[in-house]
């Protein structure tokens, strides 16, 4: 932990921390932000405070119960203004995995303005950090404070080292190229954050990284690996950036060979799951639709 | 054995004031548990006094409205105690309109909450509890909501999914790399 110089002009930034129903798992690894000297705020000029009527920040953990709406809008309601507010993990940003549930009425943003959104499930401490120290440089900036906190002059020092932690769960990737269109990640996808969309060109895969809850269940069912976890951790983002959060791609259609009917193409990971290795006749076969495929297969040349 | 086996039922009987018989079963690993119905539920604060004087816990209380038990027009509760390692269930019934029972939470602390629960869940009235508020559902929604049939539609019909997704692809309209 280090000390704030004596000559600072700057007052540390005062944080807030609002719990609005979460299952507290966010609220551990905010903890983390308190106590371990490499993820603590006050690297960043910042404290946290006892009183919502002494903060700066508020950070809210939690989808937003019905249970607890009245009392996180009342403390809220303490904060004076100028605030920042920042969401802190996938719940109240987008509901996560308890979005529709007859028990929750976020995403707050439905209630109160978000400044800063950190998507994570929950999110890595130093994401946690990062968000926190854009929220500190708002807050700074709708002060007036012209001059830079020291600790945050430079973004590297909250974006943290390049290396990532072993085994930390990421960002998701999309690889169209391996895609053949199951849908079964959407289907086991926890917190409703993936969709496809048909079209006359293609199927068009969408992942949203804020309703993401870093399961890994997507990529774990995906038959052919198109989706992976990656060790990306930086998602902390403004909140007109929002609904601007995904994983795109999209699987394009090709003519069938013999008769141009559209199909998906055959990915050449799921040839390998499938056959191991592939021959000229199956790769003759995979640029047909399946009736087409059928017949040749039915009446074609015996061999 | 024999002699622990003797003591919880003669124990539960001195409570109570009559007879009371325990059946005792053993698992394939040794396991013994030990199931007693009870004749009438308020029985089951004397019972429960019996257990606090054994030294015995209580686990947690099971209240459930079984098909079965719907057809004889009662409904059960479970009350699951620990006698140093060994799990004695005492089950009663109660009516399916009206159900009333008393707290054991003066007896077992933890019994509130279980109360707490169940009385959101059924409409069973649980007498003599010292907190009787809601414990996870809020008061807007109708008590004794394992009573009723709830249509999955009714308690989540996707409307926050729906205009969140709306926003997302109003925002992203298929950017992602194409194929070649």
């Amino acid at each position: 932990m280090e000390a704030l110089p004596e000559n600072d002009p700057i007052p540390p930034v005062r944080l807030y921390r609002i719990n609005a129903g979460s299952c507290n798992g966010c609220d551990v690894e905010l903890a983390t932000t308190a106590s371990v000297a490499r993820f603590d705020v006050e690297r960043w000029g910042c404290r946290y405070s006892e009183s919502p009527a002494d903060a700066d920040i508020v950070l809210i953990t939690g989808p937003l119960t019905v249970r607890v709406r009245d009392k996180v809008l009342r403390l809220y309601g303490e904060v004076s203004e100028p605030k920042v507010t920042v969401a802190v993990g996938v719940c109240p940003i987008s509901g996560g995995v308890f979005r529709d549930s007859y028990a929750v009425v976020g995403p707050i943003d439905r209630y109160l303005p978000v400044d800063i959104n950190v998507p994570g499930c929950p999110p890595h401490p130093r994401a946690l950090g990062a968000g926190i120290a854009k929220a500190a440089t708002l807050w700074r900036e709708r002060c007036g404070y012209t001059q830079p906190s020291p600790e945050l002059a430079s973004p590297g020092n909250y974006d943290g080292d390049a290396v990532a932690p072993t085994g930390l769960r990421g960002k998701m990737r999309f690889n169209a190229a391996a895609c053949v269109g199951c849908r079964m990640c959407e289907h086991v996808c926890a917190g409703g954050a993936i969709r496809f969309d048909e079209t006359d060109t293609g199927l068009h895969f969408t992942l949203w990284h804020n309703s993401c809850a870093f399961c890994g269940l997507c990529s774990h069912y995906c038959p052919t690996k198109a989706l992976s976890v990656t060790d990306e951790w930086q998602m902390s983002h403004l909140q007109e950036d929002k609904y601007r959060l995904v994983e795109q791609g999209v699987v394009s259609f090709v003519p069938c060979t013999d008769c141009g009917s559209i199909l998906l193409p055959v990915a050449p990971e799921l040839l390998r799951v499938a056959y191991r290795e592939t021959s000229r006749e199956i790769e003759r076969l995979k640029t047909l639709c399946p009736e087409c495929r059928q017949k040749q297969s039915i009446g074609g040349i015996r061999r | 054995m024999m002699e622990f086996k003797k003591k919880v039922s003669e124990m539960i009987s001195l409570w109570i004031g009559e007879e009371v018989a325990v059946e005792w079963r053993i698992d394939i690993k040794g396991v013994m548990t030990g199931w007693c119905r009870l004749q009438e539920g308020t029985l089951i604060l004397p019972a429960a006094e019996a257990v606090a004087c054994l030294e015995g816990r209580l686990s947690m209380i099971t209240a459930y409205l079984s098909e079965q038990a719907k057809l004889k027009g009662v409904r059960e509760i479970s009350f699951h105690f620990d006698l140093n390692g060994t799990t004695l269930t005492l089950s009663i019934e109660l009516p399916l309109e009206g159900a009333r029972i008393p707290s054991l939470t003066h007896i077992f602390r933890n019994a509130d909450w279980n109360e707490r629960e169940f009385m959101e869940l059924y409409d069973i009235q649980v007498v003599g509890h010292p907190d009787p508020r809601r414990l996870f559902l809020d008061k807007s929604i109708d008590p004794a909501a394992f009573e009723r049939l709830i249509p999955y539609s009714t308690f989540s019909n996707g409307a926050n999914s729906k205009a969140l997704w709306e926003k997302v692809m109003a925002q992203n309209n298929h950017t992602g790399k194409e194929i070649p």
